[in-house]
Order: C-alpha cells, then structure tokens, then sequence
C-alpha cells in the first residue's frame, strides 16, 4: 500500500509540481462564530484567478502568489463574504491568517437541488432530505442506494442480501403500489435512469441491480423527494419518492487530485446451523421409525448407509469463503475561468464471501464545464461503466442455498474410489468393443447421484456464469441567459446500457456427450433511453419584498428495450466471451419493448418578506404506457411556508434560533408499470393446436383503454427548528398519502373467461410522522456531532376493488393484499403448536376451531413485513487530526417470514435441517417443545404436501444493527518533492459488526431475490435460503493534492 | 455565438417540442403479438375463433367434466391417486381444487370466445347474412351448452326452490373486465333455454362436427327435462327421434360403441371430435383416467356393478352385451376394482347430446306426463333389445313401471358419461323424492362443488361447505 501511494505521490509530482521564483504561499484557517472549523469555502485573491477552498479542517492555501498587495474574497453559503487585504512580500512568506466567518441571516443555508432547479434551503417547501458525497463513499458497497439506510428520515433502505451485486429494496414513506414498481424514481443529473430489476429476472437467486453501475465517488449529492410540493414536478412518477442525483462538477480554483483506495474483507453476518451426518441419519431413521417403518430407513438418492456413515460434507464450509475487496479511484477537479472539469476513474472489486461470487465495476467519468460567454453556459456529462458480475447459483437456485437445502452431509464431494456399477440400478456398462466394464464414475470424480445442483463444488467447476453491464449516462446541458434573471435550459440525456449474462455448462454437468465441451449460452439485453427537455427559469423581484420565480417546460423521454431470449452454441470449452465455436444451436430474438413520455411543466414560487413563503406546481404527463382513454393526467401541488422565528413575537428569547412552518398538499402518480399492457392480445392460430383439423385463433388478454397512472393524494406538515443558534436543528413531519387506482395485475374470475388482467383497482394509505435531529453535542478540540432519525408509517390497504386476495398475483410465501390490512399481510394457517400426545402439529380451522388438518382454506391475516419504526442514528467523534464514526440503523414492528424453516424443521425430507431440531417431540407427553415429532409422511402434518406455510415460521423482525464504524486520522497538509498534499486520511471501519435481534434465523434484515414487481413490494422480509448480509473490514487511504 | 441565434435556436425548439405529433409519440406497436385489427380481419378469422370456442369446449367435455359429475353420483367407487378427485367423491371440495377449478374454466372460456364472435362478427366485411346468423347461432348454442353444464355442477338444482331464486352462477351476456355477480339458478336457465332457442331458429340443418339445428334441439330436450318441463323435453325429443336423421347403433361389438375413434356414431346429434395428431385429442380426461391399463383412477363401484350384475359380467354367461363395459381388477383381493371399458381406447370422439339419449327423455317425459305410453314402452325396449335383453315392457306397461325401467337403463347405459347426478337431482327436486347418493341426500352442501378462489368477488359468494 505504501508503495502504490509513493509512486503515486512521485508521478503526480513529476506532472504537476511547478516551482516559480519571487512566489509566496498565503495559508490560513476559517472558522464560524463558535470557533468551528469551516471546510469547502472559497478563497480567493479577488481580481486574479489565484484560490482556492477550505479543507476538512477549515485550512486553506493559495499557492505562488507574486509579491503585491491583494483583496482576499472569503465566501460561503449562509455567511457573509469578507474582503481581506493581505500583502505578499518578495522574500517573507506572509503569517498564516486566520478568519472568523459571521452567518448571513438573509443568505441562509445550503442550497437544495429540486427537480429542473436549484432553491435555497429556507426557500423550500417540500420535504426532501439531503444525502452528501462523504455519507454515500463511506460505505464499502459496490452500489450507492445502500449507504442511503439510516440517513434520511422516512427512507427505509433493505441491502440486499449477500450476492455481490444485489440490489436493495428502498422505500419511502411506505408501500403504495402492488403490481407496479413500488421504487422511487432514479434521476442522474435530470435524466430518469433505467431502473427496471427485472431484465434478466431472478435467475440464480438474484434480481438485476440497476444502480450498481453508478460509481458512489461520482456523486456529489443525493436528493432525496418526500411530499408532493417536492416530487409534484415529477407528475405521474413521483408518488413513490424520488431521488435526485447530482454528480460532482468543477468547481476547485487550482486543481486537485484525489486518490482513494480501500482493502477490505467479507464474511458473512451469520451462518447457517445445519446438521452433520450423524445428526441428519439420525432424525431420518427416527422419522423412518415415528411412520411405523423397521430397520434402516431407505436414504435419499440411494445413499447406502455405509457411505452416508463415512461421509459428512460441510455443504456451507463449501460455498462460504472470505472474499477479498479492493477499489481505487483517481479524480481531477479544476475550475478555471471559463471551464470547469471533474474526472473520474473508479476500479472497484467487490468479492462477497460466496466462493467465486464478485461484483467488478469499472467506471469513469468526465463532466465539463465550458462557459461560451456571460449569457451561454455548457455542461457536459459522461459516465462510461463496466460492472462484471462473477455469478454463482445461491438461494433456490443452488450455492449456498442448496448448502441450506438440499445438498446433505451425507453426500460426498468426490467418490473416493472407483465404482463399477451404476449404484441407482447395479447395473453394468460393458465397452462393446472391448467387453471391459466401463466405471460408472472413477476415484476422485464429482459424486453427484444427489443431483448435479446438490455438489455445489462441482457445480463451481461445471458451470460458468458472468452477467456484464455495460452502461454509458451522458448529458448535455445549455443555459442561456438571454435577459437578466432569466435562464432558459435545454438538456438532452442519452443512455445506453447492455446486459449480457453469460453462462457455460460443460458436457459433465449437461451429461451430453453430443453437445462437445459444453453449451454457452448468452442472454442479452439492451436499453436505450434518450431524453430532451427545455424549461426555463424567471426570477421577478418587483420590490425588495417580493420575490418569484417562474419554471416552465417541456420534457420527452422515450426508451427501448431489446433483447434476444437466447444464444446458445455448442461445442464450446467456456463462455461466449472468451471461447469459440461454429455451433450455433439457438438464436432467438425476443420483444422489444418501448415506452415514452411527453410531459409540460410548471412551478410558481413567491417569497414574501423573506419569510413567507408559497409554491404551485403543476405537471402534464403523457405515457405511452396509459390507455387510450387516459393518455394524459394533470399532476398539481400547492405549498406554503412561513419562517416563523423572522416574527417579532419570536425574538425576544435566544433559545430558537430558526423556526419554519410548511404545508403541502397535492396529487401525484405512479406511471412504473410494465409497457402494452392496455391493448388486447390474440393468440396466432400458428401458434395454437387445431380443432376437428381446423386452425383456431382466441382472444388471450382482454384490452384496458382505462388502464392508467397510480393516483395519489397526499399532504405533509412539517416543521424545521434550530435551537441555541442552531447547535441543534430538527425536522418533524406528519403525511397522509392516499392511494387510489393503485394498479393491480389481478386474476380475473374464471367466468369472464381470461387469465390476468391489469387493471387501476386499489386504494392504500400511508400515514406516518418522520423525526430528524442534528445535534453538535460538543464543539472545540472535540467534537461530537450525532444524527438521529425516526420515522413512522402506518400502511393500510383500503380496497382491492371487487377482488379478494387470492385474485391479486405475485405475491409468493403467503403473503397477501388484505382489505384493512397493511400490504405484505402474511396470510396463513394459523399454528396451534403440538398435541403433547401423538406429537402433531395442530392448526387453528379460520373460525378458530382446532384441527389436525392443514388447509389452505384456513388462511387468515396473521402478521405482516413491513416495520412501524425505522430510523438511524449516526455519531461523529473528532479530537485534533482523529475521528470516530458510528452509524446505527434500527427496524422495528415488521415480521420474518422465514419460508424456507418449514422445509428445513418440517416433513423429513431430502432438506438437511437446522439445529433446532433437536428440540422436538419423541414420546407420548413431551409438551414443551418446538417442533412435532419427525415423519417423512405430510399426512403427519395433515397436509398433502411438505409445503406447510403456517404462523410458526413468522418471527418478529426487529434489529439494531450497528452497520459502520470507522476510525480515521487526518493527516496535517505537507508537503513531498514541493507537491502540497492537502489531505491524506487513513482510514479503518467495519461493517454489520454487531446486530441485537431476536430473529433466529441468519440476518433480520432481508431483501430477497424477487420474482417481480409485485413480489418485491409485497414480500420483502420473506426469507427464502436467502444468503445473509457480509460483514466487511477495510482499510482505506485517501490523498488529496 | 450571438445571443440572437440561441434565441431562435430555443424557440423553434421549444415549438418543435411543443408542437410535436405527440400522439404518434405515445404509441407503440407492441412486439411479438396479435393486436385485434390485424387478428379480424377477414370471416376465415371468424371462423377460426369459432373453432376455438369449440376447442376450448371439446377440452372441457374431454372427460374432465363427465368424471366431475360421476364423483358426486353413486356409480363410481372411490378415485385413486387424484387428490382433487377424492375432495369431490368426498363432497368436500375447497377453494384450491385445481381439477375443479379447471373444470369451471373451460366452459366460461368457451362462452367468453363466443362472446367475442358475436362482438367480432360486424368487424369484418364481406359476411353474407346468412352467415352472420350462423356464427351469432353456433356462439349462442355453445354459449348455453357450457353455461348448462356450469350451473349443473356448481349450483343446486332446478327446483330447489319454489321459484329457482337460489344462488346460481355468472352468467356472461357479453364480454366484460367487471366481475360478474352470482346470478339466480332462474337467471342461468333463462339464459340457456334463450340461447338455445335463438340457436334452434338460426343453425342449419347440417354443420358437419359442429352444431346444428338438430344439436340444438337435443340440447333443449336434456335442459327441459332438467328443469321438469317434460312436455317440451318429450316435444324436441320427440321430433329428434322422428327426423330420421340418427339411427340407434348396434351393439355388435360393445366396446366399440359410441365412442368410437375416427368416426362419428350414427347416434351423434352433437359431440366433441378428436383426432391423433398434435394437440387434437379431446377424450383425454377419459383415457387418462379410466383405462385399466393405466391403474385407472376412476372406476365404477361394487355396489353399482353388483346391482346390474350379482353374477358377474361374463359375457358367456349373461344376456347384456353391456357387461362386456365392465372387468374386475385384481379379482378377490382388498384392491380389487371394476374397471369400466368403454373409453378405453386411445382417442375418440364424444358424443355429448345422442339419439339413445332422446329415447331415453321422450320415454320418461312421456311416462311422467301420462301420454302416449306405448312409444315409451317402446322406446325403453328398443334400449334393452339393443344390448340383448327381451323387450319386458309390455305396450300397456304403466307410467310408473316405465319410469322404473327406464331410470334403470338410463343409468347403466349412460354410465360414464356424468348423467347420474343429474338425474339423481332431477329427481329430488323435480319429483320430490328424497333420493340419495352414497348416503348423502340430493340437495346437501357437499353435491354442490366449491368455486375456485378467484371467483370469489364481493359481489359473488361461494357455496357453503361440508355437511354431507
């Protein structure tokens, strides 16, 4: 690491260390009126282009300035600019200078991004929470959506699971969708990103991850868009929140280059307990002997017990490893003039603790700044990203999943000698030829009689699988300023992303002697997402205390999808991107899909007094997604605001500092539903059998010329107050979202004569209170600042239309959308524990009634997923060059399903089981225990099948999880070979250290793979041989110079 | 650049943007389907989906709903191996009967296909109106034979309440997304008895496989007689019979009889056809689960074999060529079974409405209504001399003792072919009588079958369970 760093230090000096003559460094500190260190502001000799901003330490340092006599322009927002002289000598560097910045009560505050513009924070009255740069780079996540948990208040953010490269499921403010997507929209720099996770569905346990190609060092700030006064611009996309990327630019006087880098390991947060050998032969005989069988039971796959005795095969040990993670990172940033540039260029290796699972990511970055003159003004933006994802089957697909299912100790990995005859039958091949007996398998062959998918080692040999996205965000961007205070702005965004998962099954796996070496299969997606929009900013101030602003515009988007289901080749000794074969065996193209949207916009904000504040919005969206008899809705928001503390009644007491009311009322929608889905589809008569010879040709979906946009009503009332001259800021918010024509893809009555059907049907409501608090405990030599947020959400489905739960589709592991219930309702089989006297499970019949019979006839809401209270709670510790960093995140009042458990402690089967087992019933009168008396027959259990889905596997969810700490030293800027290194932070943290739950299977928070969109708003927390979490430990080092 | 030019720049491009054909722009073909306008376009699309209305229907009748209605009866001994069979033998089907389930599916899908050719027909140019009036007449006759099926299986019978206001089924006038409320049993029989009656005016005389006037008719004398209105069943029964058109088939060879492979009995009025190629055999849900080869799942009971035949069904011992339909299965053993072989063939195709049928209602309807009661006698001997029985029904033979002989034989003749239940019903609630099956008496809970869970709606409410 030393070594990378110095050569580094040497070659940036080599390229950029000039020395000049007659020249005087100027450095110096800021710091506010409490004595606190002020980074990131400007300083600058005013009349030159000679500056520079403040580090992390509120240092700054302008380099070869010529002897003269200068104005020194110190400025940051909130505070007033102050003019210094300060004179430099030819021979005698001047003192250090040190400056007291004063707060500027009419400049207040940071500046917000807001969608087609940029407010002062006092100027706004939406709720929208405020991510920065440093909170989304801390954590070592190959995708930045994670480092969004516990940050913003009302944001509920789920990492997934442990496959390198899984997407998190992020909330806000609630569920409000069943079948259409539930997520925010994603904007990069005003262009509204792909963000479909199903493209290449959940093959292998794992659903795409749209935002794993976006580089977290890229970005500058995330906005997150609560209410409707913040995501009413977004119209018939922003009723489920959005998100605003804004990803860094030029804006460092000079230059500066940093370099960052970070090692870290993984390991999981928790692993899985399954039987040994003995343990598993074990409760199968005892099963074997509960059915009224004798002697040795019959093993699964044929296993003689000698074998099963002399194997026992840790399937976890096998797939669980440590991976290995690495990221490097070089950025420029400069802002001359007349230009500005930020580059970026990020190698990132994110290896998971599944054997040979990784995520790879390659991205770099140019955003240009160049300024035609005082009126035109162009900004470029590009990213170009390679995120290489090394696949392995995990969950149901296999892995570690099938470590946890059906993978047993009692398989071998290997065979350990040769074995002549196929064990299945005994029967002998002979060689024709030859007469010799050929071996069913040799000595040190992969044993796979279990199934090839129950050898996850061979599994690893045999099978190759790599998904590669390749993805390009690119934006142009011209302001004009025609007249004064007005800034008209056209952009046009252009996005390109291929997906192209690769996966080679050699002929041992496929045991296809005809297909050569192997079979590789590609699956490749492309999107192309083009973007334009024109809109323009007036600012109108008729008297000092008048201020509008006008926002007008028009935006088009229009996105393509295109795939091939399948390109297969045979013969072939790997994957398609580094073998070759002549062999094509398939070459299927798939459906393009195509959607657009054309949308008018406005907004009006009036500022009265400097005090009083008021916004309209109003959107027009048009989708090609919406039926004809609803191509277009009208999206209005209204707000108002008032900084109270400006009153006169407030300023006789100095204990509140800054008190600003808001309201907000208004409509949103949700248009994220899947393309086409308003027409009427037949099916060809080529495609169907024949009647009486004849060919026939039906209708196989009904047409919606209704079907449109997700409606919901929402009003929020906030307030924000800074006590003790704003030591300590707060925000609390009270909603209410209601959701009507909530989209549902139902199954309709059999007796209208279709399947599925789409249709605008539900109403749900959100309600909840969001609590965020600042609070700079300690200032001075150390500081202790801590974060805390909380926040509340009550869901409730209100109507599902004329349907009734089963006629809702997708969500899977029982759980279902119940009238007067939140969405994610579990609807179960009521368990009624273990009749002490014959050891079997009883159940509750829906009216209450005991029963040995499990039906599913008897489902009744029993709990749901979603929690009630979720928040974070982040502490920064800082003593002279040292600080500490905890953050904290917490869920409460949401239940675990935890569906694979009725597999793992249910009918013995040919699913190895957990430890828990050992706490079960054995003989007539054992009434304090866990689990029924073992059998291998569901009529045991009263059911049909071993798929029992009962409330004995719905655990309580709660979890405190100390996601982050971090220990870092900052070095004092200095010097090497005359290049001034202004930062250089050694860095060391861990990740999901320690958990307090009560969950007793692997990890309490779970963000499964999901089969769509409906499965993903209605089933998280579903756990399904889901792998947990990594913990990770890192070290990482960054420079800046 | 001059300030001016980006001015002109911005404007025409705002209009551009403003201004554009945005319609066009909000529109897409979707790929890899068949839209409407380009899947109607000539008749010969008319007359493919009427093929698929039949289709769809064959598939329902393929057996699938006969065994539904022999589960309920007395005549069938326990299933085998079919979980969703033995919910139904036991009278108590669930929500989540998937046989069940499909079994309701079929005829609605049917009747919904026929719902958009009446809904299609004027779409097209170039329909002769005599052509119109066919396809309108075919959708409308297949529209109620299925919904008569339906409403057989799922709702009590007609007659159960004085003015049949019980709870029925949907009943699908036209094509719709809203779910569709729980009609009364009078509602479904108006619809079907409607349908049929506009189907009898409007078919032809002859239509090949599918239906004709003829079908018609014979459909409405087996819906009559269902609901009691035995003289318009004796009525179309009647005029069947006397067309000449179908002729009685022999029992030359009993297990080739009636359903008969790659060709249509001489009985036939109406029936699903099957062939062996592709996905064209409609007897599937026959062959697939009463072939003796196959461990069959369906077989008929002890008590309904011993009661025809206490001897046994040696043909070299027993006048009725029909014992030749039976074979004991393991014979003297706990699992012994008796295997019915009418179907057990490889495909064939089924007669759903056939001229044995006819006699059968002309002479009970006649019998019940105390007329012309030397065709009834006749009618019933035709039956028994057919399978090599004497004709013991005298031409001055009683109402009552026809009504006896003429249960008798219906039963065994149409035995497989879901038509006990029916009767067992007709019977209970038309004439009163406390008739049972298996113990359990006509009208109970459980002779009913449950809906699937997806019918349930607010404004549809499923049939109670158990209690029987």
């Amino acid at each position: 690491m030393i070594k990378v760093l110095r050569w580094g230090l040497f070659l940036f000096a080599c390229c950029f260390s000039t020395a000049l003559l007659a020249q005087q460094n100027i450095t110096g500190v800021l710091v506010d009126e409490n004595g606190m260190t002020v980074p990131g502001a400007s300083v600058v000799l005013e009349g030159t282009t000679m500056g520079s901003s403040t580090d992390l330490d509120g240092k700054f340092l302008i380099e070869n300035v010529p002897a003269g006599a200068y104005n020194l322009k110190v400025s940051f927002i909130g505070y007033k600019t102050l003019l210094l002289p300060v004179t430099v000598e030819a021979d005698k560097a001047p003192a250090p200078i040190s400056v007291k910045l004063e707060v500027d009560a009419q400049k207040l505050e940071e500046l917000v991004v807001v969608g087609y513009g940029v407010q002062r924070k006092r100027e706004v009255t939406g709720s929208i929470a405020k991510v920065e740069s440093k909170d989304i780079t801390a954590l070592p996540v190959p995708s930045f959506e994670s480092s969004l948990q516990g940050k913003a208040a009302g944001v509920q953010v789920t990492t997934g699971s442990g496959l390198a490269g899984s997407p998190a499921l992020i909330r806000i403010r609630g569920i409000a969708s069943v079948s259409a997507g539930g997520d925010p929209l994603y904007v990069v720099d005003g262009i509204p990103i792909t963000q479909d996770y199903f493209l290449r569905g959940n093959g292998g346990g794992m659903n795409t991850n749209p935002l794993a190609a976006i580089n977290p060092s890229d970005i500058e700030s995330v906005e997150i868009l609560k209410d409707a006064a913040a995501t009413g611009i977004y119209g018939s996309r922003g009723a489920n929140g959005v998100i605003l990327i804004t990803t860094k630019r030029g804006k460092t006087k000079g230059l500066s280059v940093d370099l960052n880098t970070r090692w870290g390991v993984s390991l999981p947060t928790a692993r899985p307990n399954m039987l040994g050998s003995d343990d598993y032969l074990q409760m199968y005989q005892e099963a074997w002997e509960n059915d009224g069988n004798t002697g040795r039971a019959d093993l699964p796959n044929n296993v003689s017990w000698e074998t099963a005795e002399n194997t026992n095969t840790d399937w976890v040990d096998e797939t669980i490893g440590t991976g290995f993670k690495q990221m490097y990172s070089i950025g420029v940033n400069t802002r001359k003039e007349k230009w500005g540039l930020f580059g970026n260029f990020t190698y990132d290796d994110n290896e998971s603790y599944l054997k040979g699972n990784s995520y790879e990511r390659m991205s770099g970055r140019l955003n240009f700044d160049y300024d035609v003159s005082d009126k035109v003004k162009l900004q470029v933006s590009s990213s170009l990203s390679q995120g290489l994802n090394n696949r392995v089957d995990a969950a149901w697909s296999g892995g570690l999943g099938a470590a946890m299912s059906t993978a047993l100790p009692i398989y071998p990995i290997r065979w350990d000698s040769t074995q002549l005859a196929n064990p299945a039958t005994g029967e002998y091949e002979i060689d024709p030829n030859t007469g010799d007996t050929i071996p069913y398998a040799n000595a040190g062959d992969y044993w796979r009689e279990g199934g090839a998918g129950n050898n996850p080692v061979a599994m690893r040999d045999w099978k190759s699988w790599r998904t590669q996205e390749i993805r390009s965000i690119n934006n142009v961007r011209i302001n004009v300023m025609p007249i004064e205070n007005l800034v008209i702005t056209g952009t046009g965004g252009y996005e390109y992303m291929r997906i192209r998962d690769d996966i080679w099954e050699s002929s041992e796996l496929l045991q296809d002697g005809s297909v050569g070496a192997g079979v590789a299969k590609r699956y490749p997606v492309w999107v192309n997402n083009y973007n334009g929009s024109l809109f323009g900013n007036y600012n109108w101030q008729p008297t000092k205390e008048h201020d509008f602003k006008f926002m007008a515009g028009s935006e088009f988007q229009y996105s393509r999808t295109e795939r091939k289901n399948l390109i297969e080749y045979t013969h072939i000794d790997g994957p398609l991107y580094d073998a070759e074969s002549d062999s094509m065996r398939a070459d299927q193209d798939g459906p393009t899909e195509q959607w657009s949207f054309i949308s008018y916009f406005g907004r009006v904000n009036y500022m009265l007094k400097n005090k009083y504040i008021a916004q309209l919005t109003g959107r027009v969206d048009g989708s090609s997604k919406f039926g004809p008899n609803n191509k277009y809705g009208f999206f209005p928001s209204a707000s108002v605001g008032w900084v109270m503390s400006e009153e006169d009644f407030m300023q006789s007491q100095n204990v509140i500092s800054y008190f600003k009311w808001k309201f907000s009322i208004g409509r949103t929608g949700n248009a994220n539903l899947p393309v086409d889905k308003y027409y009427a589809r037949y099916s060809p008569p080529e495609n169907n059998a024949t009647y009486n010879g004849n060919p026939i040709l039906y209708k196989i979906e009904l047409d919606n010329p209704n079907l449109q946009w997700e409606v919901s009503t929402n009003w929020d009332i906030a307030a924000e107050i800074g006590f003790l001259d704003d030591r300590i800021t707060m925000e609390a918010a009270y909603y209410r979202k209601y959701a009507s024509d909530v989209l549902m893809r139902v199954q309709l009555p059999q007796s209208l004569g279709y399947g599925e059907y789409w249709d605008n049907v539900g109403e749900i409501l959100n309600r909840g209170w969001e609590l965020s608090v600042k609070s700079r405990n300690l200032v001075g030599p150390l500081s202790w600042t801590t974060n805390f947020n909380m926040a509340h959400n009550y869901n409730e489905v209100m109507s599902i239309g004329l349907y009734t739960e089963d006629a809702i589709l997708g969500g899977t592991n029982d759980t279902r959308v119940v009238v007067g219930y939140p969405i994610g309702t579990n609807f179960l089989v009521r368990s009624a524990g273990i009749d002490p006297e014959t050891g079997k499970p009883m159940y509750y019949t829906k009216d209450g009634e005991l029963t040995d019979k499990w039906n599913p006839d008897d489902r009744v809401p029993v709990g749901d997923v979603l929690p009630e209270v979720i928040g974070g709670l982040n502490n920064t510790w800082a003593w002279k060059n040292w600080d500490l960093n905890l953050d904290i995140v917490y869920s409460f009042g949401a239940k675990i399903y935890d569906s694979s458990s009725k597999r793992q402690l249910g009918v013995v089967t040919d699913w190895n089981m957990r430890t828990e087992i050992f706490d079960r019933w054995r003989k007539p009168g054992d009434n304090d225990v866990d689990y029924a008396r073992l059998t291998r027959d569901t009529e045991t259990y009263g059911s049909g099948t071993p798929w029992i889905n009962t409330d004995q596997w719905l655990k309580d969810g709660d979890y405190i999880r100390f996601r982050r700490l971090a220990v870092g030293y900052n070095f004092q800027p200095f010097n090497i070979k005359k290049v001034n290194i202004q930062r250089l932070r050694i860095e060391g943290s861990m990740t999901n250290f320690f958990t307090w739950t009560n969950f007793d299977g692997l990890d309490p928070e779970i963000a499964r793979d999901f089969e769509n969109a409906a499965d993903r708003n209605m089933s998280g927390n579903v756990t399904y041989l889901t792998p947990p979490q990594e913990r990770t430990y890192n070290i990482a080092l960054s420079v800046t110079f | 650049m001059k300030t001016n030019t980006i001015k002109t720049l911005f404007i025409s491009l705002a209009s551009a943007l403003l201004f554009v054909q945005c319609e066009k722009q909000l529109e897409f073909e979707p790929d890899g389907v068949l839209l409407e306008d380009e899947a109607i376009q000539t008749k010969d699309d008319l007359q493919m989906l009427l093929n698929a209305a039949y289709e769809v229907m064959a598939n329902g009748f393929n057996g699938q709903s006969q065994n539904l209605h022999e589960l309920l009866s007395d005549d069938v001994a326990p299933p085998e191996r079919q979980d969703d069979y033995i919910q139904v033998y036991n009278r108590r089907t669930d929500i989540f009967n998937g046989t069940v389930n499909t079994v309701y599916k079929e005829p609605y899908f049917a009747i919904n296909r026929a719902n958009v050719i009446r809904e299609s027909v004027d779409l097209v140019s170039g329909v002769t109106p005599s052509e119109r009036q066919r396809l309108i007449a075919e959708a409308d006759f297949i529209r109620a034979y299925c919904l008569f099926d339906v409403v057989k299986l799922w709702a009590q019978p007609y007659g159960y309440t004085p003015d049949n206001s019980h709870p029925g089924v949907a009943v699908p006038y036209e094509e719709t997304n809203e779910p569709l409320p729980r009609s009364s049993v009078r509602t479904a029989y108006n619809y079907i008895t409607g349908n049929l009656r506009s189907a009898e005016a409007n078919l032809p005389d002859d239509n090949g496989n599918y239906a004709s006037k003829w079908a018609a008719k014979g459909a409405l004398a087996q819906v009559y007689f269902q609901m009691g209105k035995y003289d318009s069943a004796y009525f179309y029964a009647n005029e069947i019979i006397n067309s000449g058109r179908y002729s009685l088939e022999s029992m030359s060879d009993p297990l080739d009889f009636r359903f008969l492979t790659d060709q249509v009995s001489t009985e036939t009025i109406f029936g699903s056809v099957s062939s062996n190629t592709g996905d064209d055999n409609r007897s599937g849900g026959y062959t697939g689960n009463w072939r003796k080869g196959n461990q069959p799942t369906m077989t008929v009971s002890k008590d309904f074999f011993n009661l025809y035949f206490p001897t046994g069904a040696d043909t070299n011992t027993i006048a009725d060529r029909r014992g030749a339909w039976f074979t004991i299965l393991n014979a003297g053993e706990p699992s012994e079974r008796v295997a019915l072989n009418k179907f057990d063939k490889d495909y064939f195709n089924i007669p759903l409405i056939h001229l044995t049928e006819m006699k059968l209602i002309r002479a009970e309807a006649a019998a019940t209504l105390g007329i012309d009661l030397v065709t009834a006698a006749q009618d019933v001997n035709d039956i028994k001399v057919r399978a090599g029985l004497p004709p013991t029904l005298p031409s001055n033979a009683s109402a009552a003792d026809i009504i006896t002989e003429v249960r008798w034989e219906r039963r065994l003749e149409m035995i497989g072919e879901g038509d006990r239940t029916s009767q067992i019903k007709r019977i209970g609630a038309i004439e009163g009588e406390n008739i049972e099956s298996r113990g359990a008496p006509w009208n109970c809970n459980g002779m009913v079958l449950q809906f699937p869970a997806v019918e349930r709606t607010e404004i549809f409410e499923l049939n109670p369970e158990g209690g029987c």
